[in-house]
């Protein structure tokens, strides 16, 4: 169970796993960053809400760098660095918006996901960007957004990406297509993997229309599956977790391939999986009403 | 621009209180009224009360003043209460809203008749706080609440601790000096 306080409540926690055992937590709607120790105990907390430099409007994920700074993607204010005792060093609004998600690759440079049109005025966005949060440029972008034109129309309110690495390999998914996509931190390409997702309901038709209000949109999101995260898992298997949201809940399920592409499990209403360490699964305790109680479940070979 | 709306809603919010076995109180709802004994905003005992009046599209919204009320519940949990009002809302998502947002409030459901035999024509969402039998502060409508709910240091935290800080007041017009802006 994570320590928690009257200022201190985890509501939407989104967790980094730390190298001591301990976890890192990004809680978008507190607007705080939170360092535990592996016993559940708070080391600190930290985070400001607001607009300016170095504050946080939506955080939404984050992660330790080699040099044991954290960096942080902020959807709205961009990228947040701190050091370990919550000092801001850096901050940077890369040319996208929304961000989703970022990953360090060394001291000063980034992956962050969101949409980005090139100059060119194409109709289908990058998805994932280098950026150089020293010279803050952006040094390039990958990852064609996937699918049809109803999925382009549609990603540009749902189509989250989310990213991991494996050693020399980015993970990416796309909210809205029911596939793994593996790269080179350089964005060179290293093939995709379909995730058989047994009666997977994918997005067909899409009217703005159709989610004018927020009861309208509860009801279109809750006719349809959405991939959330991707995580890889010690005996070389990835996990990709995806929801199916039920009005302000969502129904969670994961999804396990090898990396050939073969189904390892399909599992349906599951707890929500929050983080994976080696062969160690943290998800939400489903008999708890609140996210700081875990349950911590390991995987069998 | 605040003087104009607080006249605005002060002419036009009427609210009929009580049920039809009671007697009818006719009261214009506005920031200093003293709500008659039997009104469902009203606290016999003089407690403090901080009241979101929402319907379900309001608890769906991307943005809702979740975080603000969690700040409100965690500092002033023994001086205040935290109370919804569900308007024509499923239970089920105002109890997943109330899970997922981690607010510990009392809940009442009313049906869209109800609501508006209970509070008048009030625009909804609407944040009103009050105190005992007095209608400390209202905020109505989404930008009048992102404006009191927003940022490290929301302006309704420190309206609610003034409230919860001052003696109940019985029949003054006025329980907190001054009007939008009273408090910077």
């Amino acid at each position: 169970m994570l320590e928690e306080s009257g200022d201190v409540i985890n509501v939407s926690p989104r967790v980094s796993p730390e190298p001591d055992g301990g976890f890192l937590i990004v809680d978008s709607r507190e607007a705080r960053i939170r360092i535990y120790r592996a016993n559940g105990g708070l080391a600190r907390q930290f985070g400001k809400r607001g607009q300016g430099p170095g504050e946080l409007a939506a955080p939404r994920s984050g992660e330790r760098t080699a040099s044991n700074d954290i960096v942080i993607a902020d959807v709205f204010s961009g990228v947040v660095m701190f050091d370990d005792t919550g000092g801001v060093m850096a901050s940077a609004r890369p040319p996208v918006t929304p961000i989703y998600d970022v990953l360090p690759l060394t001291a000063t440079t980034v992956l962050v996901s969101g949409p980005l049109w090139d100059s060119t005025r194409r109709s289908v966005p990058y998805l994932v960007h280098r950026y150089n949060l020293a010279t803050k440029k952006l040094e390039k972008s990958f990852f064609l957004e996937p699918g049809d034109s109803v999925v382009h129309a549609a990603a540009h309110t749902f189509g989250w990406v989310d990213l991991a690495r494996r050693n020399d390999t980015v993970l990416a998914v796309f909210a809205l297509v029911d596939s793994l996509y593996l790269f080179r931190p350089t964005g060179e390409p290293l093939g995709a993997l379909r995730l058989p997702i047994q009666g997977c309901q994918r997005i067909r038709a899409f009217e703005p229309r159709a989610i004018a209000s927020p009861a309208a949109e509860a009801e279109w999101l809750a006719q349809h599956h959405f991939l959330e995260a991707v995580f890889p898992l010690a005996d070389g298997s990835y996990i990709v977790q995806y929801e199916r949201p039920a009005g302000t809940t969502s129904r969670w399920n994961l999804i396990g391939i090898w990396p050939d592409g073969r189904l390892r499990f399909d599992a349906r209403d599951t707890p929500k999986l929050l983080a994976a360490r080696n062969d160690s699964l943290f998800f939400v305790d489903p008999r708890s009403e609140t996210p700081n109680r875990w349950l911590i479940a390991r995987m069998r070979s | 621009m605040a003087h104009r709306s607080y006249a605005f809603l002060t002419g036009s919010l009427v609210i009929l209180a009580g049920t039809c076995s009671e007697r009818i109180h006719l009261v214009a709802l506005r920031e200093g009224v003293t709500l008659p004994p039997s009104h469902l905003l009203a606290d016999s005992a003089g407690a403090t009360v901080l009241t979101w009046v929402f319907d379900a599209d309001d608890c769906l919204a991307c943005v809702t003043p979740a975080a603000a009320l969690r700040r409100i519940v965690a500092r002033q949990r023994a001086t205040m209460r935290l109370r919804l009002l569900a308007v024509a809302s499923d239970s089920a998502v105002v109890a997943g809203f109330l899970r997922q947002e981690r607010l510990r409030a009392e809940v009442v459901r009313l049906s869209e008749s109800r609501a508006r035999a209970v509070l008048g024509p009030l625009t909804r969402p609407a944040l009103l706080l009050t105190r005992g039998r007095t209608l400390v502060k209202m905020w109505v409508g989404v930008k009048a609440i992102e404006g009191a709910t927003a940022g490290e240091n929301p302006r309704i935290v420190r309206w609610v601790e003034r409230a919860a800080g001052i003696p109940a007041a019985k029949t003054t017009e006025r329980a907190v000096p001054g009007q939008d802006g009273g408090i910077p």
